[in-house]
């Protein structure tokens, strides 16, 4: 098994112990990113990638040449201006970075389209479930998947679109770090959880570093990751729907009061198949080698 | 290939509401000293016939009932009396898996067995123990027994009894169980029903098509997106890409490739016939199974060909792929193996009504 990523807020004590691991880290300041850089660096450990939530807009952020080569994901709230923005493309597109704007505002699709057809990866990440304007979101994947201009990779479509396969169901969820398969939670105290969620909750599955060597063998990690079978025991439901396997029934509370997922997944899963028939299309033909 | 459909035990963990095997019958287990018997007989059968290979399927009841060391005897007795033969004895299994544990399935690997038959249910109180069939129970036994055996890489395929109370939403059952095996594939067979139908679950053959017919116009346009499905792949195959791959009950050609073997040593046709004492060949314990394998009874099932297409199948166009059906349905109706089966009506029904029309694909002549 793939040791697992670990994500965790950033807390001084906590990072001298994850020595050798890969981590994501929480921060809230963009003055941390050098420090907290320089600390994982001292003590050897892998940077999977900062995660900074931003309370402003992009164009009020402080990109600066300095954060060339560090992976960082930042949500923020907005876009802002595009006065503001345009003079620092040419640095951004440099950068390591992917920024998520929250789907709750809906100028904030319009944001998205506009800076992945200027070249910044970016995203969108769901806030209110329940008031999710399906309408907006299908047509920003329209956009990501079948747009024929050149454009940045816009998750969580991106994400879908290449990693689907359908044998198998895709998590979109690891665009937000946010899958038990590849990621787990931790606090300063060491508690781990399956998901952000889990351990704001304190549900954890495990306590102490050196658990992570035997989390396969943890029951409560086996559920964690079975999670989703908890469809498959109920009369209706999610598990009947003909996008489940690109869902996995993230919006299983909201549909009851906003039908639009499922509408959107049936297209996305059908985008996912289009974008796997390209690939096998544009496969370059292979001649035989000496 | 001799195929022995082979129930050690007629006991069942479960109260499904299609079984008749737990309903009709005091359930029974075959003794150790039968068992090490018939292993005595798969070496002898298998010895006069160098070129043949035996299939053996544990059936049941539910054969994890058997017990752990029920199967370390059976590997024993295969070790002991099938030295040089037992590289021609394939194991097969059937289970609804909601007793697997790891020791099961290490002995599987020495059997050989990597893949695993099972079934499912996903409406309420069809399947399960107990009077009430505790499904919700029994289904997360039945996720955990998905889970170890995917652990451990081996692969399962599940059949679907599509019954009376699924007519309502075929579609709807038909994402979700594909949204359960999303590698592989599963089957959606008509239920079967034997004598009175108690429960009213049984569906007529029309009903049977019309829920294929609700489902397969969205299976053609995305068949690539679940390829495994039956009897859309069995039709896709036989019908289009020419290849012959018929179940059992289709091919005309099970009499003297399968056998039945009970707990009790009894002998019969197969599964079926052996659970609803249609034909017998007697008692493993009295016969050898070379014997059995050659009972001058199974003729009747060579004969019933020319039969059919003399009679019942003249002129019939999906003859190659059907073979008049299954000679037990034959007999539910008509008391004898001889005619063409009322189950060819569904299948004629879906291929006119459904299959050809959205396929747009002719039948060559």
């Amino acid at each position: 098994m793939r040791e697992h990523i670990l994500v965790c807020q950033y807390h001084e004590n906590l990072i001298n112990r994850l020595h050798h691991k890969q981590v994501v880290v929480k921060i809230s300041d963009f003055e941390k990113i050098h420090p907290v850089c320089k600390q994982l660096n001292d003590v050897q450990v892998g940077l999977h990638c900062l995660m900074i939530q931003h309370n402003g807009s992009i164009a009020s952020i402080p990109f600066h040449e300095s954060w060339k080569g560090i992976p960082i994901a930042i949500y923020a709230n907005e876009m802002g201006t595009m006065k503001e923005l345009m003079g620092r493309l040419p640095l951004i597109r440099d950068l390591n970075i992917r920024i998520f704007l929250n789907s709750d505002l809906e100028a904030n699709f319009t944001s998205l389209h506009i800076m992945a057809s200027l070249g910044i990866e970016c995203g969108l990440y769901f806030g209110n479930k329940e008031k999710i304007n399906w309408e907006l979101v299908n047509d920003l994947m329209t956009y990501a998947i079948y747009g024929k201009v050149n454009h940045a990779p816009l998750e969580p479509f991106y994400h879908l679109a290449s990693h689907y396969n359908p044998e198998q169901h895709t998590d979109f969820n690891s665009v937000y770090f946010e899958n038990p398969l590849t990621y787990l939670h931790i606090d300063h105290e060491e508690n781990i959880a399956a998901s952000s969620e889990d351990l704001d909750n304190k549900k954890f599955i495990a306590k102490g570093i050196d658990s992570l060597e035997r989390i396969s063998e943890n029951n409560k990690y086996d559920e964690a990751i079975h999670a989703w079978q908890q469809f498959f025991l109920k009369p209706d439901g999610c598990a009947y729907c003909q996008a489940w396997r690109v869902c996995l029934g993230k919006f299983s509370e909201s549909v009851k009061v906003n039908e639009g997922c499922k509408p959107f997944f049936v297209d996305m899963m059908e985008a996912c198949d289009h974008f796997l028939s390209m690939q096998h299309k544009n496969k370059k033909k292979e001649v035989w080698q000496p | 290939m001799a195929t022995i459909i082979f129930k050690p035990t007629e006991k069942c963990n479960s109260n499904c509401i299609y079984c008749d095997v737990v309903v009709k019958k005091k359930p029974k287990t075959m003794s150790l000293e039968l068992l090490e018997h018939i292993f005595k007989n798969m070496d002898e059968f298998l010895k006069a016939k160098p070129k043949e290979r035996i299939q053996l399927i544990w059936h049941g009841g539910e054969p994890l009932l058997l017990g752990e060391d029920y199967f370390l005897k059976a590997i024993e007795f295969q070790e002991n009396y099938c030295k040089n033969t037992k590289n021609r004895i394939d194991h097969a299994i059937q289970s609804n898996l909601t007793l697997l544990n790891e020791r099961f399935l290490d002995i599987f690997k020495r059997l050989n067995i990597n893949q695993i038959g099972t079934s499912f249910e996903p409406i309420p109180n069809l399947r399960g123990p107990g009077e009430k069939r505790d499904s919700v129970y029994y289904n997360s036994q039945f996720m955990k027994g998905i889970n170890m055996l995917e652990k451990h890489n081996f692969g399962w395929g599940f059949i679907y009894v599509v019954t009376k109370r699924a007519l309502r939403r075929p579609l709807e059952l038909f994402f979700f169980l594909s949204n359960l095996k999303l590698s592989g594939g599963f089957m959606l067979n008509p239920v079967l029903v034997y004598g009175e139908d108690k429960e009213k679950i049984g569906i007529t053959e029309e009903e049977y098509a019309d829920y294929l017919g609700a489902i397969f116009p969205y299976w053609w346009k995305n068949r690539d997106r679940y390829p495994q499905v039956s009897p859309f792949k069995m039709f896709v195959e036989n019908i289009i890409e020419k290849k012959r791959t018929n179940g059992c009950e289709d091919t005309g050609a099970c009499a003297y490739g399968h056998v039945y073997i009970g707990p009790s040593g009894e002998a019969s046709q197969c599964g079926r016939a052996g659970d609803w004492e249609m034909i017998s060949y007697g008692n493993i314990s009295d016969r050898s199974l070379l014997d059995i394998m050659s009972d001058q009874q199974r003729e009747q099932f060579i004969k019933r060909n020319d039969i059919l297409l003399n009679g019942d199948c003249k002129g019939c166009p999906y003859w190659e792929f059907c073979h008049g059906g299954c000679p037990l349905d034959s007999f539910i109706k008509n008391k004898d193996f001889m005619h063409r089966t009322f189950r060819c009506e569904g299948k004629r029904l879906f291929l006119e009504k459904y299959f050809f029309p959205i396929t747009g694909i002719r039948l060559e002549k």
